[in-house]
């Protein structure tokens, strides 16, 4: 079970689009660019969340969605220095959004 | 997106924008960091918006001392982005192995044009360790720049120093009874300002220096949970005194006279008191208190301390020979008279006091001298109402 910010209740497939895919973070290390952030726990989700609310809060997402990334959906590696941060690379062909649902709305 | 109030200049005259020092990281994306423009000198690069391929960011040039200040936590990102010169960049996607992106418009702006809802809050750290632990912000008809009187900042900084400490005594008296040491309470309540902004005053305190990690966390994430327990029995449809689940009746009183000393005064200027800071990420509801808060968090206060006095006061002399870490205690022996009213004969007294009354005990554990305390019997404790120094001889 993972948890994802996401801009729509209830998710869409764009709420599931990699910083390569929306042409973001254009000076970040390539690989990294194609995966998805996901968290292991809602409580980091939230304060990673709050965090970035608080820094650039136009960039930050108004939901928390709660879902299943299984073996069959691509590869999942925890990354950075947030333990709960995992990098997401989804296979071809999978529904990212299919198991995601709206948990929690930050009120902000 | 939002278009920016500014001139369009040659999109090559800041320079690339490539990354010299990333200073925050999300996601691995870089959305604050320091590029260095034609000249050599420093610019601020801040991620303010991104949509459609367009990642946009707010550039302000600054100094070695402004980036020292920022990444020591000694200046917050709004301070460190508000320079006389500013600059909006839209960065989009070009196919170059070397520099995959290219400026795509670069305007020049006026700091105050940029969208507030695109700028960190002021007073938000660049590193979440540098983010205030609590902070208390007066808002009301009273409080403006130029207006806000001096009785109404020293409310504050007491409601500050106050709420904090109701919530770690009882914090600390969980961690005793768990049979570990706690420290002063004094260290979790006395913390050092960070900052105070004068517009809607506002104080904000940090973390105590030497944190230790661990403990000191424990203490602090007590402290918020407690804080969050005691807002949401204020503010259910609860009888006066229903109980606080794992809080004695004592520590339930000192949680809403913790939460009291947060509230506005029901007259003045001041009408609501807005509490924030990272003691207060755990909070579900309203982080701003009212003036109905303040008889609502009285009357808990009065129903959790519904056991009377037993005895009326009654004045003792003695020695303060002992105390706890924590210092909210003290203990006085070589007693005169030795026979205390409804107690009879005893060796020794530990008495609680107030806040108001730390230098004097501290003097009279300091000195050994012979002290008279005016003290009360409340179920099975003493409090100190008064200490002085002792006229009477020792017996």
């Amino acid at each position: 079970m993972v948890f994802r910010f996401v801009a729509n209740d209830p998710v869409e497939s764009g709420d599931f689009l990699s910083h390569h895919e929306l042409g973001l973070a254009l000076q970040s290390n390539p690989c990294r660019r194609c995966s998805l952030s996901v968290y292991g726990t809602l409580a980091s989700a939230r304060a990673r969340l709050r965090l970035l609310r608080d820094r650039n809060p136009d960039r930050a997402e108004r939901h928390i969605a709660r879902g299943e990334v299984a073996a069959g959906d691509g590869k999942l590696s925890q990354a950075g220095r947030d333990s709960e941060h995992y990098e997401w690379w989804a296979f071809d062909e999978v529904v990212r959004h299919r198991s995601f649902q709206v948990v929690e709305r930050l009120g902000f | 997106m939002w278009e920016p109030d500014g001139k369009i200049i040659d999109s090559n005259a800041i320079g690339s924008l490539a990354p010299h020092e990333v200073l925050f990281e999300f996601e691995f994306e870089y959305l604050s960091f320091v590029a260095i423009d034609p000249n050599g000198d420093l610019l601020l690069v801040h991620s303010l918006s991104a949509s459609g391929g367009i990642s946009r960011y707010l550039v302000s040039p600054i100094d070695q001392k402004i980036l020292c200040d920022l990444k020591a936590g000694r200046l917050d990102i709004h301070s460190a982005l508000r320079q006389p010169r500013c600059w909006i960049a839209d960065l989009v996607e070009q196919a170059s192995p070397t520099t995959p992106w290219r400026i795509q418009s670069l305007y020049r702006i006026d700091f105050d044009s940029v969208p507030s809802r695109c700028l960190p809050a002021p007073g938000v750290m660049l590193s979440p360790e540098f983010d205030p632990l609590f902070r208390v912000r007066l808002i009301g008809s009273g409080v403006v720049p130029g207006t806000t009187s001096a009785a109404d900042i020293r409310m504050a900084a007491q409601a500050a120093e106050s709420g904090l400490r109701g919530l770690a005594r009882i914090a600390l008296d969980v961690k005793k009874q768990a049979g570990q040491v706690p420290r002063d309470v004094r260290r979790y309540s006395d913390l050092p300002c960070q900052y105070s902004r004068a517009g809607g005053f506002e104080i904000a305190l940090g973390r105590p220096r030497d944190m230790v990690p661990g403990l000191d966390d424990e203490i602090f994430g007590e402290m918020g949970r407690l804080l969050n327990q005691g807002l949401d029995a204020l503010r259910a449809d609860q009888d006066d005194g229903a109980p606080i689940e794992g809080l004695s009746q004592h520590q339930a009183a000192q949680l809403f006279e913790a939460i009291q000393a947060l509230t506005p005064p029901m007259r003045g200027g001041v009408e609501r008191v807005e509490i924030g800071g990272s003691l207060t990420d755990g909070l579900a509801g309203s982080r701003i208190l009212t003036r109905d808060d303040r008889p609502r968090s009285s009357k808990r206060v009065k129903a959790a301390r519904k056991s009377p006095v037993i005895d009326p006061p009654f004045r003792v002399t003695g020695v303060a020979e002992g105390a706890d870490q924590g210092f909210d205690f003290f203990i006085l022996r070589q007693l005169a008279p030795a026979q205390i009213p409804g107690l009879g004969p005893v060796a020794e007294i530990k008495f609680t006091f107030e806040d108001h009354l730390f230098d004097k005990v501290a003097l009279a554990w300091n000195s050994q001298d012979r002290v008279a305390v005016v003290g009360e019997r409340v179920d099975s404790s003493f409090h100190a109402l008064d200490l002085q120094l002792a006229d009477d001889p020792a017996p």
